[in-house]
């Protein structure tokens, strides 16, 4: 081995090597190419040139809303699509006529479809009619053939129906914003979902867009799978046994159940008792803030906004002067009027602005610079104790204590409670309320704090604002014995066919043993005052007492803004009727809170809705007697 | 017999390139008819590559190659720059978030390209002028892998993972075949895998075209499309192909089917014929390359050819491993065949390189290795 050149005799025995294996690498590619044709091609033999693998979707099963039994809020039924893939069309016409006679699809429809279809690939199967009656979608089949002749009346090749498993809202109306609903994604949001780099979306899939559907769709959604299968040119499945083993099928992954804390039994009770008033109904369990109740009336049926939403549908939603898209439960607030009353003896109680003992004298009235501030009896209560004061909801005697603490200090213990900031329920859009503070009004108003505005907020009139489910976590506090707690409504996600538990992170669903700085006589002295409201034949809800149960209670009337509700004159002037309750009075189980829109007093309107609600609670608790609650 | 032309080689890059052009305008026409109204617009552009390419072929043919061992550091040095000047505002291109362009008004000129073929003329040159003392680790290996390294980071830092890994490889190649310590080697090699994993992880897009290499199904809709659609196209080809123009993929399915994918496009479209067709006219193009590096003249030359022929039968390797679903999605062209104009023109002239090494063959007759 003499080699010419010095150092070449690496490079003799390497070099062999080196192109060895590119050699050899090339021979693996030579293979795999060969591998994937050859043997592989079989697999696309089997199709003439007519025939396609087509990549069908299987729709997940998305997960079923339950209540806390594990009844039934929202369910899925099996639902039909008549959709066209337009390259296999070849008689536009007879199509349409074929659709028109066999599935009822008015002509103008089709016409303005088969316009958009075009518009689309050709090889994607476009949408013609949603949610089609099961016995169309069977003559369709039926009539379909591969083979069309001049003289027959339809052609339906291209036509197909499409089963997937539709969105159901078996009670209608009930509870209608809170589940929400699904609707088809929108382009907008298909555009917004491909900028983040991962395409979650695909046409025509459906998505919550409101309310627990919307909040908790990526543990509802679950995953859609995929089959491949070979269809004809009329985009027919056909059977090839000789590849169908070859052809992939990946399961759909069906999405979690979701369990709610709400019990139907009470949310019926509570929906039934508002009929068509406006107003909202929230009930927890005041040891955990589990929600029971969560209603607001007007509603809507979901399932109207499911499938093929006309744009009447639409307006006529958006435009009702009721609002009913609006949850009034918590995207809404109001001047809690006397049930505030509660807080201000609070902080009373609390900042030592009045004993215990202490008498004011109710006149009827209060003077205040050059303005009475009227009681709502204008006779006037005569001397009373704070105890006294609550049950008979006096307001001269709490003008008294809101000039004695200031709107600062009355703020303090407001916020404390939960009034004028989110309750971090687990929905969208939260109303925040309003607590108002002098600082508040200078950022906001642009002005000083007149102290006059110190005797509205002192009764809950004025800048006041709280949500009926920020009243419902007052009463629930005062009830547990100032135990701070987090209302909400999932209990937990479960798997599908299995009891797996699947808590949301950050979704803990222990009660925060947390306490708030509230004196124990203090809640001792609110608790038999509020029983007082129910117990005692003065008290402003004493018709509750016939119930049976010890109820603890404050009602509430708060007036109205006029300017507020156009369209609606003569209830529109009528002042909200509030009622916030527990019960029992020692150990609450529940604690309810009760607006009506309009309703006029608190003990006539809202009062006897929270007892409905209250004795369903515990009737339903004895025929349950045994039975471990989820 | 004195040969001073190698025909064979010559003519397998002509019909490449041939080959090339079909594919160029049977892959891209719909997409250029859609994008700019006219369906030979890439094809147009293609052939003007070709024939600038052909030239530049016909010069370097004339340059005798011992004349690159002087201009090798000045070579090395512009080079460099070019790559930097990627990054300067107006001048640099960015496309497809990759910096890899430099924009010269008339066309796009991608500097990594021409930085691949100066990579190898270096190497070459340092390697030969090393020789023996290749096998000493400080004088020998050291100085060639920094400066090889820092060329290749630069060019990482254009986000071309594909290049920098397919220029890393003929490193070690050349390296190894010019007799480098294999413990050496083995060390730098070791030392480059958790290099290029970090670079992999740390890179989103990186990370999910591997998992989608992996497993192309599970991510059908994101990364995994487009090899799931290379795969379809091979499959449909069969034995005897849909037939010239008549492919489907590319219509909807495949994305950038006339540069890194051109090879599933003839898969599909001209079959395993078609594809045996191709890959034989590599493999002679490979295979003429390494006779000349056999017998060339001088260690450099011998060098030179080699360095040559690895990197363009490796990139061929990486680029048809991933059409075919058995290397990650890499971002490399087909040489000769994908569209690309930097990338044409830089392998006609490498090809000039090569003829104009093997015309200066001592004893083409003979191999050395019967002497």
């Amino acid at each position: 081995m003499d080699f010419p050149q010095e150092g070449l005799s690496d490079f003799q025995d390497r070099f062999p090597y080196a192109f060895g294996t590119l050699a050899l690498f090339f021979l693996i590619l030579f293979f795999r190419v060969g591998y994937l044709q050859i043997v592989k091609g079989g697999y696309f033999r089997a199709f003439s040139l007519e025939n396609t693998v087509k990549e069908i979707k299987v729709p997940a099963t998305r997960g079923l809303i339950l209540d806390r039994y594990y009844r039934t809020l929202t369910d899925n039924r099996p639902a039909f699509d008549v959709v066209v893939v337009p390259q296999y069309v070849s008689s536009p016409q007879k199509m349409m006529k074929g659709l028109l006679d066999l599935a009822g699809i008015p002509p103008e429809w089709s016409e303005a479809r088969w316009k958009l279809a075009k518009q689309s690939p050709a090889f994607f199967p476009f949408v013609f009619k949603r949610d089609a009656a099961f016995q169309a979608v069977t003559r369709i089949r039926t009539y379909r053939v591969a083979e069309v002749a001049k003289e027959d009346p339809y052609d339906l090749r291209g036509v197909d129906a499409v089963a997937y498993p539709l969105r159901d809202y078996p009670h209608k109306e009930l509870a209608g914003m809170t589940l929400g609903y699904v609707s088809e994604v929108s382009s907008e949001e298909l555009a917004r979902t491909e900028k983040g780099g991962v395409r979650n979306y695909r046409a025509g899939d459906f998505v919550g867009v409101s309310g627990l559907e919307k909040v908790w769709e990526q543990y509802l959604r679950g995953k859609d799978g995929y089959e491949q299968k070979i269809v004809d040119a009329v985009g027919r499945e056909v059977n090839a046994e000789e590849v169908t083993s070859m052809l992939i099928k990946e399961m759909a992954e069906p999405g979690y159940n979701m369990v709610l804390t709400i019990d139907l039994d009470l949310q019926k009770v509570a929906e039934e008792k508002l009929g068509s008033r406006s107003g909202a109904v929230v009930a927890m369990n005041p040891q955990n803030g589990e929600l029971l109740v969560f209603a607001s009336r007007p509603s809507f049926d979901p399932n109207r906004l499911a499938t093929n939403v006309s744009r009447e549908t639409w307006t006529e939603l958006m435009n009702d002067p009721r609002k009913p898209l609006l949850n009034r439960a918590y995207q809404s607030a109001y001047p809690p009027g006397s049930t505030y009353k509660i807080v201000m003896a609070i902080a009373a109680l609390e900042e030592g602005v009045v004993k215990e003992d202490e008498l004011v004298r109710c006149p009827g009235y209060l003077n205040f610079g050059n303005r009475a501030f009227h009681c709502w009896r204008a006779g006037g209560h005569g001397a009373m104790a704070i105890r006294d004061a609550i049950i008979q909801s006096c307001d001269v005697f709490f003008y008294t204590m809101g000039l004695r603490l200031g709107p600062d200090r009355i703020a303090k213990y407001a916020r404390m409670l939960g009034l004028g900031e989110v309750t971090g329920i687990d929905l969208e859009g939260e109303k925040k309320g309003l607590i108002p503070t002098t600082q508040w009004k200078l950022a906001n108003r642009k002005e000083a704090w007149g102290p006059s505005e110190t005797l509205s907020i002192a009764i809950g009139q004025g800048y006041d604002l709280v949500t009926p489910l920020q009243n419902s976590l007052l009463a629930a506090q005062v009830g547990n014995g100032g135990k701070k707690i987090e209302p909400h409504m999932l209990h937990h996600f479960e798997a599908p066919g299995g009891r797996e538990l699947l808590k949301p992170i950050g979704e803990t669903n222990t009660v925060s043993l947390e306490s708030l700085p509230i004196k124990p006589e203090t809640l001792k002295l609110l608790h038999e005052a509020l029983a007082g409201v129910v117990s005692d034949p003065r008290g402003t809800a004493h018709s509750l007492s016939l119930l049976g149960i010890p109820i603890a209670g404050k009602t509430g009337t708060s007036q109205v803004v006029s300017n507020d509700s156009k369209g609606l004159q003569g209830i529109a002037t009528q002042d909200h009727a509030w009622f916030v309750s527990y019960a029992p009075v020692e150990n609450p189980e529940i604690a309810v809170s009760v607006l009506v829109e309009h309703g006029g007093h608190g003990s006539s309107a809202a009062a006897p809705i929270a007892g409905a609600v209250i004795q369903k609670y515990f009737q339903t608790k004895k025929e349950r007697e045994g039975v471990p609650v989820q | 017999m004195k040969r001073s032309f190698d025909y064979t080689l010559f003519i397998a890059v002509v019909l490449l390139v041939g080959f090339g052009l079909t594919m160029v305008y049977s892959s891209s026409a719909i997409l250029a008819k859609e994008k700019y109204h006219q369906s030979a617009y890439f094809l147009k552009k293609e052939i003007l590559y070709a024939v600038i390419g052909f030239i530049a072929l016909f010069v370097t043919r004339k340059i005798p190659y011992q004349w690159y061992q002087k201009i090798v550091y000045p070579l090395f040095i512009l080079s460099l720059l070019l790559l930097v000047a990627v990054f300067v505002p107006h001048l640099g291109q960015k496309v497809g978030g990759a910096h890899r362009w430099i924009n010269l008004a008339v066309f796009s000129f991608q500097p990594s390209e021409l930085s691949k073929l100066v990579l190898v003329i270096y190497l070459a040159y340092a390697l030969a002028k090393k020789k023996e003392k290749i096998r000493s680790f400080l004088i020998g290996f050291v100085p060639p892998m920094i400066l090889s390294g820092l060329f290749i980071s630069v060019v990482l830092l254009q986000k071309d993972l594909g290049n920098a890994f397919l220029m890393t490889a003929t490193v070690f190649i050349l390296f190894f075949i010019a007799g480098a310590r294999l413990s050496y080697l083995t060390t730098e090699v070791l030392l480059a895998i958790p290099a290029f994993t970090l670079m992999i992880a740390s890179v989103p897009y990186r990370r999910q075209r591997l998992l989608a290499f992996m497993n192309p199904w599970a991510h059908k809709n994101e990364a995994g499309f487009q090899l799931i659609q290379s795969l379809v196209a091979v499959q449909r080809g069969g034995f005897w192909g849909q037939g010239l123009g008549a492919g489907k993929q590319k219509l909807f399915y495949l994305p950038e089917a006339h540069t890194d994918f051109i090879f599933s496009v003839v898969a599909e479209e001209l079959g395993f014929l078609g594809v045996v067709i191709m890959l034989v006219l590599f493999g002679i193009f490979i295979y003429r390359t390494f006779v000349i590096a056999w017998k060339g003249p001088d260690l450099f030359a011998t060098y030179l050819a080699s360095g040559i022929g690895i990197l363009f039968g490796l990139q061929g390797l990486f680029n048809i491993g991933v059409v075919m679903g058995l290397v990650p999605t890499k971002g490399l062209t087909l040489p000769f065949v994908s569209y690309g104009g930097t990338s044409l023109v830089m392998s006609l002239m490498a090809v000039g390189i090569l003829l104009n090494i093997s015309s200066q063959q001592q004893d083409p007759s003979e191999g050395r290795s019967r002497n």
